[in-house]
């Protein structure tokens, strides 16, 4: 099928897929979305595609439906979640930035990269998959959003993660740490011998036979009343 | 899960949660009128103690003789069953009393608060360790 071909196809068959997949999907936003990821896929298989396109796009329709049903319960596979490091520096934040394009709707993540990889304008890109230059925009400024919310939450997450190394670190140390000082009048002593001298100066006091102590002060509790 | 592990980070001062910790924290009297000692760690080893802190002052009036003297107090009512030895009176009619607790068991730690007052002199010691009893402190001294 040539471009020409194709674009005329598409410009039939968008609405009729959009109502296809209302039927699966209560929000028209999701719907429109999954119109667009077929013909997506459709023009990336378009030299293969045959006329009439309409049938095939619909089941494809259908199977996209299913797929987005069952990604409303997401799992996370903590192997692939990054590590603090990953974060470190600019190159690993532009890897980090187009892993999570990558996690995109197809819709939405073919849109973005044509329009900020391939440098394609908002109305070539309509041209292309036979949509309106509004809708492009629409799902390009949600697809934006979502990167923004997801790499926001990565570094608060990576940020968390740090603080609590950190945390953590300076806690094992301070816990570890051997500590030996005197304030005798107010005047800090740190030296050994000072404050050992203090320590069992006091320790000795404390624990010294107290039998005199007690006579005497029997004697005074006798004498006092 | 987070807020566990934060609680666990904070550090806490060991003698924290005892009514007499503001003594230890130089809120009853003024640090330039005490004599106050904090050792941790290996120095500690051979006297079986992980930790030692102790404040002792001369006390310039009897309010400041019975502001600690209640908190001593508060501690002994709070742990009666730990009172490791006394010659104490509760009416702060006395010129001289001690007063020894052992308190409950930190992790593996014993803990041990011991107050002493010889009239207008006040010691007050907070200990930390594997140190069985009072008496093998005496001992280990010597």
């Amino acid at each position: 099928m040539t471009t020409e071909e194709f674009q005329q196809q598409a410009e039939g068959i968008r609405l009729q897929l959009i109502s296809v997949a209302q039927k699966y999907l209560s929000s028209t936003d999701e719907a429109e979305d999954i119109a667009q990821d077929v013909m997506i896929k459709l023009w990336l298989m378009r030299n293969r595609l045959t006329l009439p396109i309409v049938g095939f796009a619909s089941m494809v329709t259908r199977n996209l439906c299913i797929d987005c049903l069952r990604r409303k319960h997401p799992t996370i596979d903590i192997a692939t979640l990054p590590d603090e490091e990953d974060l470190s520096d600019d190159g690993e934040q532009i890897e980090q930035m187009l892993k999570v394009i990558d996690t995109l709707p197809s819709a939405q993540r073919t849109i973005l990269r044509m329009h900020h990889l391939q440098g394609m304008k908002t109305k070539e890109i309509a041209m292309v998959l036979g949509s309106t230059e509004v809708a492009v925009r629409k799902t390009l400024s949600r697809a934006r959003s979502v990167v923004r919310k997801r790499l926001i939450a990565l570094f608060a997450a990576a940020s968390l993660l740090i603080g609590i190394s950190t945390m953590t670190i300076r806690y094992l140390n301070v816990e570890s740490s051997d500590e030996c000082v005197a304030y005798i009048y107010g005047k800090k002593y740190t030296d050994q011998q000072t404050v050992l001298a203090e320590m069992k100066h006091t320790m000795g006091e404390m624990t010294e036979d107290n039998a005199q102590n007690e006579i005497e002060q029997q004697l005074n509790d006798l004498f006092s009343n | 899960m987070m807020i566990a592990l934060f609680s666990m980070l904070i550090t806490v001062e060991a003698q924290s949660g005892l009514n007499i910790e503001p003594l230890f924290a130089g809120k009853i009297i003024p640090q330039q009128r005490i004599v106050e000692t904090r050792v941790k760690g290996k120095m500690l080893s051979k006297y079986q103690l992980s930790l030692f802190r102790s404040v002792r002052f001369k006390a310039n009036n009897k309010q400041e003789i019975t502001r600690v003297h209640d908190l001593i107090e508060l501690d002994k009512k709070k742990y009666s069953d730990n009172t490791y030895s006394e010659n104490y009176s509760s009416t702060k009619s006395r010129s001289k009393e001690t007063l020894m607790l052992q308190l409950p068991k930190e992790g593996n730690h014993n803990r041990f608060l011991c107050y002493k007052r010889n009239n207008e002199e006040v010691t007050v010691i907070y200990m930390e360790g594997t140190l069985n009893s009072l008496d093998t402190l005496r001992e280990l001294i010597k």
